[in-house]
């Protein structure tokens, strides 16, 4: 990290401190929003984000923005928060069924069909929402990391702590079940 | 169906005659869809050509661009964030004194 926001971190200069939340709160709520976690709760979940990174400033390096660091903590703490709800999905084994999706020369096995019935809803957003409750935790989280701020795939991967093809096995998952769920809608 | 067919031969052809060249060339359902999801690199005239004539594909497509569409629409109001940032202004500087 630059010696520079090295010491201005350490020493919460507000000015800087100001300016970090101003570039950073709209996107960690949208995050949150996205998975309909508004008002006091978000603004809780987001302020326990950025305790734990003031906590362990040491353990970050600068490799990756801060945003995105903040972001890796904040997908732990609504892990906890879900947990808590009693709202988990247990975890399956998606790079299996994204094998089990295609031929070994890489042809779909069933083919998509048109997603003309899962698009036709008129209340689109709140359905794909009420869908994402069928995730697993790693499923949800790397659909929006991608869809929420077109996050890079190299910055999902940090954050995640998984290697590229494994995201993209999660993604393929994600809206396979977005699919399903939307079509029985 | 004859969509199909022409992308089967495709396929078929440049697997079989062009060997590594033909991955250029004549993607597979399995990487169209990888590159869909993972955005990553180059869209070339390769996926865009496997979209064209393979259906499956450009459903899965057509599915992805309508998720991403929706939340665009996922917006925060100017004063959440503004209440937001006061509350971690006040918290962190407190924390100072």
């Amino acid at each position: 990290m630059q010696p520079r926001y090295d010491k201005l971190l350490k020493n919460r200069d507000p000015a800087f401190l100001n300016q970090l939340f101003e570039e950073t709160s709209p996107y960690l709520l949208k995050f949150l929003a996205s998975q309909r976690i508004l008002g006091s709760t978000a603004e809780e979940l987001i302020q326990s984000a950025w305790e734990t990174f003031f906590a362990k400033l040491d353990k970050f390096e600068g490799r990756s923005q801060i945003k995105v660091f903040v972001a890796g903590i904040l997908l732990n703490k609504v892990r906890e928060h879900r947990r808590f709800q009693k709202k988990a999905v247990y975890e399956e084994d998606s790079e299996k069924i994204f094998q089990q999706a295609f031929s070994q020369d890489g042809w779909w096995n069933h083919e998509v069909e048109d997603p003309y019935r899962a698009m036709e809803s008129k209340e689109s957003l709140q359905s794909i929402q009420d869908c994402m409750e069928g995730l697993s935790e790693s499923q949800r989280e790397a659909f929006l990391l991608r869809e929420v701020d077109g996050q890079s795939t190299e910055e999902i991967c940090k954050i995640l702590g998984v290697n590229v093809s494994h995201l993209g096995v999660l993604l393929f998952r994600a809206k396979d079940k977005l699919r399903k769920c939307l079509e029985g809608k | 169906m004859i969509g199909k067919f022409v992308r089967k031969i495709w396929h078929d052809v440049f697997y079989a005659v062009a060997g590594s060249w033909g991955d250029r060339l004549a993607k597979t359902c399995a990487a169209v869809t990888q590159k869909t999801d993972l955005h990553s690199g180059k869209r070339d005239i390769s996926y865009w050509l496997h979209l064209s004539v393979c259906k499956a594909c450009k459903n899965y497509y057509e599915f992805s661009i309508y998720l991403t569409r929706n939340f665009r629409d996922v917006e925060v109001q100017h004063i959440e964030i503004k209440n937001l940032n006061q509350r971690l202004a006040q918290f962190f500087s407190s924390k100072n004194t």
